[in-house]
Protein backbone atom coordinates (compact mmCIF):
# COMPACT_ATOMS: atom_id res chain seq x y z
CA UNK A 1 0.00 0.00 0.00
CA UNK A 2 2.78 2.80 -0.45
CA UNK A 3 0.86 4.61 -3.15
CA UNK A 4 -1.58 5.66 -0.60
CA UNK A 5 0.36 8.01 0.99
CA UNK A 6 -0.90 11.16 -1.23
CA UNK A 7 -4.53 10.15 -1.43
CA UNK A 8 -6.53 12.41 0.89
CA UNK A 9 -9.01 11.12 3.32
CA UNK A 10 -12.58 10.87 2.41
CA UNK A 11 -11.48 9.33 -0.93
CA UNK A 12 -13.59 5.85 -1.58
CA UNK A 13 -10.94 3.35 -2.57
CA UNK A 14 -11.21 0.94 -5.63
CA UNK A 15 -12.28 -2.63 -5.70
CA UNK A 16 -11.82 -4.16 -8.53
CA UNK A 17 -14.25 -6.13 -10.44
CA UNK A 18 -14.34 -10.11 -9.47
CA UNK A 19 -13.95 -11.25 -13.37
CA UNK A 20 -10.80 -8.93 -13.12
CA UNK A 21 -7.52 -10.13 -12.37
CA UNK A 22 -5.79 -6.88 -11.61
CA UNK A 23 -7.54 -3.28 -11.91
CA UNK A 24 -4.79 -2.74 -14.58
CA UNK A 25 -6.36 -5.26 -16.83
CA UNK A 26 -9.69 -4.09 -15.65
CA UNK A 27 -8.90 -0.15 -16.94
CA UNK A 28 -6.80 -1.61 -20.01
CA UNK A 29 -10.36 -3.25 -20.95
CA UNK A 30 -12.72 -0.70 -20.80
CA UNK A 31 -10.56 1.63 -22.65
CA UNK A 32 -10.04 -0.60 -25.68
CA UNK A 33 -14.16 -1.60 -25.02
CA UNK A 34 -14.81 2.26 -25.61
CA UNK A 35 -12.51 2.81 -28.81
CA UNK A 36 -14.40 0.13 -30.33
CA UNK A 37 -17.29 1.94 -29.98
CA UNK A 38 -15.73 5.14 -31.08
CA UNK A 39 -14.96 2.93 -34.28
CA UNK A 40 -18.66 2.81 -34.61
CA UNK A 41 -19.02 6.40 -34.33
CA UNK A 42 -16.62 7.58 -36.61
CA UNK A 43 -18.14 5.01 -39.03
CA UNK A 44 -21.25 6.92 -38.43
CA UNK A 45 -20.24 10.45 -39.00
CA UNK A 46 -18.25 8.85 -42.01
CA UNK A 47 -21.38 7.96 -43.63
CA UNK A 48 -22.35 11.90 -43.47
CA UNK A 49 -18.93 12.86 -44.67
CA UNK A 50 -19.57 10.41 -47.56
CA UNK A 51 -22.80 11.95 -48.69
CA UNK A 52 -20.99 15.79 -47.87
CA UNK A 53 -18.68 14.53 -50.32
CA UNK A 54 -20.42 13.14 -52.73
CA UNK A 55 -22.87 16.26 -52.74
CA UNK A 56 -20.53 18.40 -53.04
CA UNK A 57 -18.70 17.28 -55.53
CA UNK A 58 -21.95 16.78 -57.26
CA UNK A 59 -22.91 20.48 -57.03
CA UNK A 60 -19.42 22.55 -55.96
CA UNK A 61 -21.09 26.30 -57.12
CA UNK A 62 -24.13 25.33 -54.85
CA UNK A 63 -21.62 24.58 -51.53
CA UNK A 64 -19.35 27.48 -52.07
CA UNK A 65 -22.54 29.83 -52.43
CA UNK A 66 -24.48 28.57 -49.23
CA UNK A 67 -21.40 28.33 -47.18
CA UNK A 68 -21.21 31.95 -47.17
CA UNK A 69 -24.75 32.20 -45.18
CA UNK A 70 -23.13 30.65 -42.47
CA UNK A 71 -21.25 32.80 -39.69
CA UNK A 72 -17.36 32.53 -39.16
CA UNK A 73 -16.96 34.49 -36.15
CA UNK A 74 -19.76 32.35 -34.42
CA UNK A 75 -18.20 29.18 -35.97
CA UNK A 76 -14.82 30.11 -34.66
CA UNK A 77 -16.08 30.94 -30.66
CA UNK A 78 -17.68 27.73 -30.73
CA UNK A 79 -14.16 25.98 -32.24
CA UNK A 80 -11.54 27.82 -29.24
CA UNK A 81 -14.64 26.63 -26.82
CA UNK A 82 -14.44 23.06 -27.84
CA UNK A 83 -10.94 22.85 -28.03
CA UNK A 84 -10.58 24.62 -24.47
CA UNK A 85 -12.63 22.51 -23.22
CA UNK A 86 -11.07 19.41 -24.48
CA UNK A 87 -7.94 20.87 -22.93
CA UNK A 88 -9.98 21.12 -19.42
CA UNK A 89 -10.99 17.70 -19.78
CA UNK A 90 -8.18 16.66 -20.13
CA UNK A 91 -6.81 18.27 -17.24
CA UNK A 92 -9.02 17.34 -15.18
CA UNK A 93 -8.52 13.33 -15.33
CA UNK A 94 -4.40 14.54 -14.97
CA UNK A 95 -5.65 15.85 -11.57
CA UNK A 96 -7.38 13.05 -10.59
CA UNK A 97 -4.30 10.98 -11.43
CA UNK A 98 -2.17 13.30 -8.91
CA UNK A 99 -5.20 13.33 -6.46
CA UNK A 100 -5.72 16.99 -6.62
CA UNK A 101 -9.34 16.15 -5.84
CA UNK A 102 -10.08 20.45 -5.91
CA UNK A 103 -8.58 20.66 -9.59
CA UNK A 104 -10.56 17.79 -10.91
CA UNK A 105 -13.86 19.43 -9.92
CA UNK A 106 -12.99 22.68 -10.91
CA UNK A 107 -11.61 21.27 -14.93
CA UNK A 108 -14.93 19.52 -14.87
CA UNK A 109 -17.29 22.19 -14.16
CA UNK A 110 -15.36 24.40 -16.56
CA UNK A 111 -15.90 21.68 -19.07
CA UNK A 112 -19.58 21.34 -18.70
CA UNK A 113 -20.09 25.42 -18.74
CA UNK A 114 -17.46 25.23 -22.37
CA UNK A 115 -20.22 22.56 -23.79
CA UNK A 116 -23.28 24.37 -21.93
CA UNK A 117 -21.91 27.55 -23.97
CA UNK A 118 -21.49 25.60 -27.02
CA UNK A 119 -24.60 24.54 -27.48
CA UNK A 120 -26.00 28.29 -26.53
CA UNK A 121 -24.01 29.81 -29.46
CA UNK A 122 -25.43 26.81 -31.50
CA UNK A 123 -29.08 26.62 -30.94
CA UNK A 124 -29.70 29.98 -29.48
CA UNK A 125 -27.92 31.94 -32.24
CA UNK A 126 -26.88 30.17 -35.24
CA UNK A 127 -29.83 27.76 -35.55
CA UNK A 128 -33.03 30.61 -35.02
CA UNK A 129 -31.42 32.91 -37.64
CA UNK A 130 -31.38 30.21 -40.25
CA UNK A 131 -35.14 29.44 -39.08
CA UNK A 132 -35.72 33.09 -39.47
CA UNK A 133 -34.44 33.21 -43.08
CA UNK A 134 -35.26 30.17 -44.09
CA UNK A 135 -32.07 28.43 -44.66
CA UNK A 136 -33.79 25.21 -44.08
CA UNK A 137 -33.36 21.83 -45.75
CA UNK A 138 -36.25 20.19 -47.42
CA UNK A 139 -39.19 21.49 -48.65
CA UNK A 140 -39.16 23.95 -45.09
CA UNK A 141 -35.97 25.77 -47.44
CA UNK A 142 -37.71 29.38 -47.79
CA UNK A 143 -34.48 31.29 -48.45
CA UNK A 144 -34.45 34.03 -51.47
CA UNK A 145 -30.96 34.45 -51.16
CA UNK A 146 -29.79 31.48 -53.76
CA UNK A 147 -31.60 31.85 -56.35
CA UNK A 148 -29.25 30.77 -58.90
CA UNK A 149 -27.48 27.32 -57.81
CA UNK A 150 -28.78 23.97 -58.00
CA UNK A 151 -30.57 22.46 -54.71
CA UNK A 152 -29.34 24.69 -51.91
CA UNK A 153 -31.44 22.87 -49.66
CA UNK A 154 -29.43 19.62 -50.12
CA UNK A 155 -26.25 22.02 -48.18
CA UNK A 156 -28.59 22.89 -45.22
CA UNK A 157 -30.15 19.59 -45.01
CA UNK A 158 -26.30 18.32 -44.83
CA UNK A 159 -25.49 21.01 -42.41
CA UNK A 160 -28.81 20.45 -39.95
CA UNK A 161 -28.04 16.80 -40.00
CA UNK A 162 -23.93 16.49 -39.45
CA UNK A 163 -24.19 19.53 -36.70
CA UNK A 164 -27.21 18.60 -35.44
CA UNK A 165 -26.45 14.94 -34.83
CA UNK A 166 -22.50 16.32 -33.29
CA UNK A 167 -25.05 18.95 -31.13
CA UNK A 168 -26.89 15.52 -29.74
CA UNK A 169 -23.55 13.86 -28.74
CA UNK A 170 -22.38 17.49 -27.03
CA UNK A 171 -25.74 16.75 -24.89
CA UNK A 172 -24.75 13.44 -24.09
CA UNK A 173 -21.54 14.23 -23.12
CA UNK A 174 -23.06 17.22 -20.62
CA UNK A 175 -24.68 14.32 -19.04
CA UNK A 176 -21.75 12.27 -18.82
CA UNK A 177 -19.62 15.47 -16.97
CA UNK A 178 -22.25 15.62 -14.73
CA UNK A 179 -22.06 12.32 -13.90
CA UNK A 180 -18.30 12.12 -13.23
CA UNK A 181 -19.12 15.95 -11.00
CA UNK A 182 -21.73 13.68 -8.71
CA UNK A 183 -18.75 10.35 -8.68
CA UNK A 184 -16.06 13.30 -8.24
CA UNK A 185 -18.14 14.62 -5.44
CA UNK A 186 -18.90 11.53 -3.69
CA UNK A 187 -14.91 10.75 -3.61
CA UNK A 188 -14.39 7.81 -6.68
CA UNK A 189 -11.49 9.15 -8.37
CA UNK A 190 -8.08 9.10 -7.19
CA UNK A 191 -4.71 8.26 -8.60
CA UNK A 192 -5.90 4.27 -8.28
CA UNK A 193 -9.38 4.55 -10.17
CA UNK A 194 -10.68 7.20 -12.56
CA UNK A 195 -11.97 4.84 -15.70
CA UNK A 196 -14.86 6.50 -16.02
CA UNK A 197 -13.39 9.82 -16.25
CA UNK A 198 -10.62 8.27 -18.79
CA UNK A 199 -13.35 6.86 -20.70
CA UNK A 200 -15.58 10.18 -20.86
CA UNK A 201 -12.49 11.40 -21.50
CA UNK A 202 -12.13 9.92 -24.76
CA UNK A 203 -15.64 10.38 -25.65
CA UNK A 204 -15.44 14.51 -25.10
CA UNK A 205 -12.32 14.40 -27.37
CA UNK A 206 -14.31 12.51 -29.99
CA UNK A 207 -16.82 15.14 -29.77
CA UNK A 208 -13.97 17.78 -30.69
CA UNK A 209 -12.75 15.73 -33.26
CA UNK A 210 -15.68 15.63 -35.54
CA UNK A 211 -16.01 19.20 -34.98
CA UNK A 212 -12.82 20.04 -36.29
CA UNK A 213 -13.60 18.79 -39.33
CA UNK A 214 -17.17 20.28 -39.54
CA UNK A 215 -15.89 23.71 -38.83
CA UNK A 216 -13.62 23.76 -42.11
CA UNK A 217 -16.27 21.66 -44.35
CA UNK A 218 -19.12 23.72 -43.28
CA UNK A 219 -17.92 27.41 -42.45
CA UNK A 220 -14.54 27.62 -44.33
CA UNK A 221 -14.10 25.93 -47.46
CA UNK A 222 -18.10 25.35 -48.39
CA UNK B 1 1.77 5.64 -19.93
CA UNK B 2 4.63 4.12 -18.15
CA UNK B 3 2.58 2.43 -15.50
CA UNK B 4 4.80 0.60 -12.66
CA UNK B 5 3.73 -3.55 -11.45
CA UNK B 6 1.55 -2.39 -8.19
CA UNK B 7 1.28 -4.56 -5.72
CA UNK B 8 -1.85 -4.01 -5.15
CA UNK B 9 -4.20 -5.57 -7.21
CA UNK B 10 -7.13 -2.89 -7.01
CA UNK B 11 -5.71 0.06 -7.88
CA UNK B 12 -3.84 1.19 -10.63
CA UNK B 13 -0.76 3.31 -10.41
CA UNK B 14 0.05 5.02 -13.51
CA UNK B 15 2.50 8.30 -14.19
CA UNK B 16 0.59 11.55 -15.82
CA UNK B 17 2.01 12.87 -18.69
CA UNK B 18 3.98 16.78 -17.51
CA UNK B 19 1.12 19.16 -17.60
CA UNK B 20 3.22 21.49 -20.01
CA UNK B 21 2.19 18.43 -23.04
CA UNK B 22 -1.43 19.12 -22.50
CA UNK B 23 -0.95 22.92 -22.68
CA UNK B 24 1.28 23.12 -26.02
CA UNK B 25 -1.68 20.68 -27.19
CA UNK B 26 -4.01 23.04 -26.40
CA UNK B 27 -1.55 26.17 -27.84
CA UNK B 28 -1.12 24.13 -30.85
CA UNK B 29 -4.62 23.73 -31.53
CA UNK B 30 -5.72 27.80 -30.61
CA UNK B 31 -2.54 28.37 -33.23
CA UNK B 32 -3.84 25.92 -36.20
CA UNK B 33 -7.38 27.55 -35.39
CA UNK B 34 -6.29 30.65 -36.59
CA UNK B 35 -4.28 29.52 -39.17
CA UNK B 36 -7.09 27.90 -40.69
CA UNK B 37 -9.69 31.04 -40.43
CA UNK B 38 -7.13 33.27 -41.94
CA UNK B 39 -6.16 31.28 -44.75
CA UNK B 40 -9.75 30.99 -45.54
CA UNK B 41 -9.92 34.58 -46.29
CA UNK B 42 -7.97 34.16 -49.62
CA UNK B 43 -9.51 32.38 -52.43
CA UNK B 44 -7.11 29.83 -53.86
CA UNK B 45 -9.49 28.19 -55.46
CA UNK B 46 -9.13 24.07 -54.94
CA UNK B 47 -6.24 24.55 -52.63
CA UNK B 48 -8.17 25.83 -49.94
CA UNK B 49 -9.55 22.95 -49.98
CA UNK B 50 -6.55 20.83 -49.60
CA UNK B 51 -5.22 23.67 -47.20
CA UNK B 52 -7.93 23.21 -44.63
CA UNK B 53 -8.07 19.63 -44.84
CA UNK B 54 -4.37 19.40 -44.18
CA UNK B 55 -4.93 21.96 -41.10
CA UNK B 56 -7.97 19.39 -39.74
CA UNK B 57 -5.86 16.25 -39.98
CA UNK B 58 -2.92 18.39 -38.51
CA UNK B 59 -5.72 19.10 -35.18
CA UNK B 60 -7.35 15.95 -35.36
CA UNK B 61 -3.82 14.05 -35.27
CA UNK B 62 -2.83 16.37 -31.84
CA UNK B 63 -5.99 15.29 -30.19
CA UNK B 64 -5.99 11.85 -30.72
CA UNK B 65 -2.14 11.66 -29.82
CA UNK B 66 -2.17 13.94 -26.93
CA UNK B 67 -5.64 14.16 -25.38
CA UNK B 68 -7.16 11.23 -26.41
CA UNK B 69 -3.47 9.72 -25.43
CA UNK B 70 -3.13 6.88 -27.71
CA UNK B 71 0.83 8.03 -28.31
CA UNK B 72 1.35 7.20 -24.50
CA UNK B 73 -1.05 4.30 -23.97
CA UNK B 74 0.96 1.54 -22.42
CA UNK B 75 -0.12 -1.12 -25.33
CA UNK B 76 -0.65 -0.72 -28.77
CA UNK B 77 -4.66 -2.33 -29.02
CA UNK B 78 -6.61 0.99 -29.09
CA UNK B 79 -4.36 2.42 -31.74
CA UNK B 80 -4.75 -0.54 -33.70
CA UNK B 81 -8.74 -0.41 -33.17
CA UNK B 82 -8.78 3.15 -34.18
CA UNK B 83 -6.74 2.61 -37.62
CA UNK B 84 -9.34 -0.22 -38.13
CA UNK B 85 -11.92 2.30 -37.92
CA UNK B 86 -10.31 5.06 -40.22
CA UNK B 87 -9.29 1.88 -42.46
CA UNK B 88 -13.18 1.04 -42.88
CA UNK B 89 -14.09 4.33 -43.53
CA UNK B 90 -11.54 4.66 -46.54
CA UNK B 91 -13.24 1.59 -48.09
CA UNK B 92 -16.85 3.51 -47.60
CA UNK B 93 -15.62 6.53 -49.04
CA UNK B 94 -13.06 5.73 -51.37
CA UNK B 95 -14.83 3.48 -53.98
CA UNK B 96 -17.97 5.56 -53.22
CA UNK B 97 -15.87 8.43 -54.57
CA UNK B 98 -14.22 6.42 -57.21
CA UNK B 99 -17.63 5.75 -59.00
CA UNK B 100 -18.70 8.96 -58.39
CA UNK B 101 -15.60 10.79 -60.44
CA UNK B 102 -15.66 8.24 -63.12
CA UNK B 103 -19.11 8.02 -64.12
CA UNK B 104 -18.56 10.18 -66.91
CA UNK B 105 -15.64 8.27 -68.43
CA UNK B 106 -17.67 5.42 -69.49
CA UNK B 107 -18.77 4.64 -73.09
CA UNK B 108 -22.47 5.28 -73.23
CA UNK B 109 -22.72 3.35 -76.70
CA UNK B 110 -21.06 0.70 -75.24
CA UNK B 111 -20.78 0.19 -71.73
CA UNK B 112 -17.47 -0.44 -71.44
CA UNK B 113 -14.58 1.76 -69.18
CA UNK B 114 -12.48 3.66 -71.35
CA UNK B 115 -10.41 6.78 -71.44
CA UNK B 116 -8.95 8.56 -74.48
CA UNK B 117 -11.48 11.19 -76.29
CA UNK B 118 -11.12 11.69 -80.51
CA UNK B 119 -12.48 13.65 -82.40
CA UNK B 120 -15.54 12.61 -84.32
CA UNK B 121 -16.38 10.06 -81.72
CA UNK B 122 -18.51 10.17 -78.73
CA UNK B 123 -16.88 11.14 -75.78
CA UNK B 124 -14.59 8.13 -74.14
CA UNK B 125 -14.35 6.32 -77.28
CA UNK B 126 -10.88 5.12 -78.10
CA UNK B 127 -11.43 2.45 -81.02
CA UNK B 128 -13.08 3.55 -84.35
CA UNK B 129 -16.86 1.68 -84.13
CA UNK B 130 -17.78 0.13 -86.68
CA UNK B 131 -18.67 2.24 -89.66
CA UNK B 132 -22.81 1.78 -89.40
CA UNK B 133 -22.38 2.92 -85.61
CA UNK B 134 -20.47 5.95 -86.44
CA UNK B 135 -22.05 8.63 -87.59
CA UNK B 136 -25.20 8.41 -85.26
CA UNK B 137 -23.32 8.01 -81.99
CA UNK B 138 -21.32 11.16 -83.06
CA UNK B 139 -24.01 13.24 -83.62
CA UNK B 140 -25.82 11.85 -80.10
CA UNK B 141 -22.91 13.21 -77.93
Amino acid sequence: MSQSAGIPAGIKRHVTGHHFDTAETEFSAAKLGFWIFLCTEVLMFGGLFVAYTYFRTLMPETFAEAHKTLSIPLGTVNTVVLIGSSFTMAMSIRAAMVNQQKLMMVCLTITLLAAAAFMVIKLGFEWPHKFHEGTLPAHWYTYEGLRDVTAPHLFYGLYFVMTGLHGVHVIIGMGLIVWLMVLGKKGRFYSGYYTPLEITGLYWHFVDLVWIFLFPLFYLVG
Amino acid sequence: MAHETSSNPNEVSHQPLPVKVYIGTFLGLLFLTFVTVFIAQFHFGEWNLLVAMAVAITKASLVVLYFMGLKHDHDRFPAVVFLAGLFFLGIFMGPTMYDHFTRGSVDATRGTYVRVTRDGFPPGVSVPLPEGEKAPAAAAH
